[in-house]
């Protein structure tokens, strides 16, 4: 196994390989930043390439367009509040204020380092616990899933700035929207109001473009100003950064990086519930909750480190047991097998180097991210130079094309207009965009979780055994309550302490 | 218009959307009526609270004008832009009506300037995106754009 792993190390050192992952590094980047357009798609894309090259050279590339792609939806998220994956959603909630307080590189800059920080986290326990991390996610049935769920729609009370009520009515509006289209149990379609395209439901993609991409450009014309922000590069920003999250960030990126893990190696679950749940835990933990929402780099720390240890993890079952729990898993599973390697467990005592150049190669991608998307995000930060109205009709090309582009059905385009106009008066009624796409998002998986619990309930004859009494659910319903508790408590006892301070 | 009367209006909306899928879900067959039927029923009730706390709590609504000041000009022109946008990208198709509509929208949005050299900015501008939208999608993802007349 230690010489396995001595040559895969040098074979991702190898200069050829490390040029390739340079550049589908900058291809992944570029994706990612561009709403629509997902890792899958990239990595798709890319498979046909690696017909004709050593197959460990050509995972290489597959796992750093992965990267690239799940990091690559920052830039967009932080610099025009559109998320150019699902997976960035959170990153606006904190990256744009960011940029509208002038501190946009800053916040790029804090994004790149980390994913590159939670990407290796993510790879070190891809390495190292390959084997129980994926017996654990094959005990997650659909009762787990269904409180996984829940556990991620505790979130919306922390987001919910102002009003709870709006917050929390927000995030049912978003459930209420994914029920839209074919019932998953008994297939018939349900709310469509006699509306044929409604039958396939509300795309997520779509809708979230809308919902931040097309609202925000609306929000840019009523705001008439010249630039998005001011911006002006600043000496000394690495330093500043890197201090800052040795200093300050630690913790919140060790917690972030390893909720991602563990949520990225459950199949279905992906980056956009992993950095929800990462960004309410580092809310939770904060001593200034209250600036999460405003502007706080460690809500940008969160969301990015726990999407992009999920790139990793995710390929947990697939290399350990032949499962694939994502759609980019799955495509990376045709990569492996196109070259005669079959994944599970075998494939490291059969193909040992290629398994161990693959995992060591990711942390080299990881680390070579670090120099790409520095002078990228240098590039990309140009952006907030362009007089803000080029930009406005620019993005809505964009949005129009990455609605398309999912399906290629016009009918995403009117999804994602629709979902635009409405997140653009809720917006202003107050009614945040995150809470409906966090919904939406999650309603699917609450549903089918919910639905095949209930199924199994009635054969078994035992909701309670089926809902409450299994450890994981247990564990689960144990930490919602404490989601749900723990600030109703923190809140309590700083009122009584403010209190007492007054009455002193 | 004051917050207060907004989230009346909004928790009046959001209750009719609720009546309006309730009376809809009458149809599925159970059991896989008990989830839709519980968020519309959330829906519901977190609409009455939001009606209850802006009639009989004005206090606790915050004290905004959310739709004061809004430019519904530029706002609407835009909107309707990007409606006539989408029927344009299915006659004529995504490049060209792509070319025409960021030179008219940026123009609308901008200073409005007449002249040669402000519409031959805009021209260029439209041709390096529509430029690199082309090389990313078309050439590099082969990924499928709306097709009409044109390409």
């Amino acid at each position: 196994m230690l010489g396995d792993i001595l040559v895969g190390l040098q074979n991702s050192l190898n200069p050829i390989n490390l040029l390739i992952m340079t550049l589908s590094l900058a291809g992944g980047i570029t994706i990612g930043t561009l709403p629509g357009l997902s890792a899958t798609m990239g990595v798709a894309l890319l498979v046909p390439l690696t017909f004709g090259m050593e197959p460990a050279t050509g995972l290489l590339m597959l796992g750093a367009m992965y990267c690239g792609a799940i990091y690559g939806g920052a830039n967009s998220a932080i610099l025009i509040n559109t998320p150019g994956t699902p997976s960035a959603v959170c990153t606006t909630f904190d990256g744009y204020p960011l940029t509208k307080q002038g501190r946009a590189d800053e916040a790029l800059f804090t994004a790149l380092v980390a994913s590159v920080i939670g990407g290796i986290i993510g790879t070190i326990f891809l390495g190292v616990a390959t084997q129980p991390l994926a017996l654990v996610s094959l005990k997650f049935g659909s009762p787990e899933y269904f409180w996984m769920a829940i556990f991620g729609l505790t979130i919306l009370s922390s987001l919910s700035e102002g009003n709870m009520i709006k917050g929390l009515l927000g995030g049912a509006l978003g459930l209420l929207l994914a029920t839209i289209g074919i019932d998953p149990v008994t297939g018939h379609t349900r709310f469509t109001f006699g509306f044929r395209p409604l039958v396939e439901g509300i795309t997520l993609i779509p809708a979230m473009i809308g919902f931040f991409s097309f609202a925000q450009v609306l929000s840019l014309v009523d705001e008439n100003q010249t630039y998005l922000a001011e911006y002006t590069s600043k000496p000394g920003l690495v330093k500043k950064v890197l201090g800052y999250l040795s200093k300050n960030s630690k913790i919140n990126l060790l917690r972030s990086s390893i909720l991602g893990t563990f949520v990225g190696i459950l199949p279905g679950a992906g980056g956009n519930v992993a950095s929800f749940v990462a960004y309410n835990e580092a809310k939770r933990f904060s001593k200034n909750p209250d600036e999460f929402g405003k502007g706080n780099i460690e809500g940008v720390v969160a969301s990015e480190s726990a999407n992009n240890a999920t790139v990793s993890s995710s390929l947990i079952p697939l290399l350990a047991l032949g499962i694939p729990g994502s759609p980019v898993a799955a495509v990376l599973m045709g990569g492996l097998l196109i070259h005669g390697l079959n994944p599970g467990a075998k494939l490291f005592v059969e193909h040992g180097v290629i398994a161990y150049t693959f995992i060591i190669g990711l942390v080299v991608a990881n680390l070579l991210m670090l120099l790409v998307g520095y002078f990228g995000a240098k590039l990309f930060a140009q952006v907030l130079n362009v007089p803000s109205h080029y930009i406005a009709t620019i993005v809505i090309v964009f949005s129009v094309i990455g609605s398309y582009a999912i399906r290629n059905s016009l009918f995403d385009v009117v999804i994602m207009l629709v979902c635009g106009v409405i997140g653009f008066i809720t917006l202003k009624a107050g009614f945040e965009p995150g809470p409906i796409v966090l919904g939406l998002i999650l309603g699917a998986i609450a549903e089918d979780g919910f639905s095949l619990s209930l199924l199994m309930a009635q054969a078994s004859g035992s909701i309670f055994g089926t809902f409450v009494a299994r450890p994981i659910s247990a564990f689960l319903i144990l930490l919602c309550v404490l989601a749900i508790v723990s600030p109703i408590y923190v809140r309590f006892k700083k009122n009584r302490k403010s209190k007492l301070a007054q009455s002193n | 218009m004051p917050m207060r009367k907004v989230n009346i209006i909004s928790g009046i909306l959001l209750l009719a959307i609720s009546i309006l899928f309730w009376n809809d879900a009458a149809g599925i067959r159970p059991p896989a009526h008990i989830y839709p039927k519980t968020i519309i029923a959330i829906v519901a009730f977190l609409s009455i609270a939001l009606l209850i706390q802006a009639i009989f709590f004005p206090k606790a609504v915050a004290q905004t004008r959310p739709f004061a000041g809004i430019k519904y000009k530029r706002v609407l022109l835009t909107i309707f832009s990007s409606i006539i946008y989408y029927y344009a990208l299915k006659v004529i198709g995504f490049y060209v009506s792509s070319f025409f509509f960021i030179i008219i929208l940026t123009w609308l949005l901008g200073e409005r300037e007449v002249g040669v050299k402000v519409f031959a900015r805009l021209g260029t501008l439209s041709i390096i995106v529509m430029t690199l939208i082309y090389l990313a999608f078309k050439v590099f993802l082969k990924v499928p754009t709306p097709t009409g007349i044109f390409f």
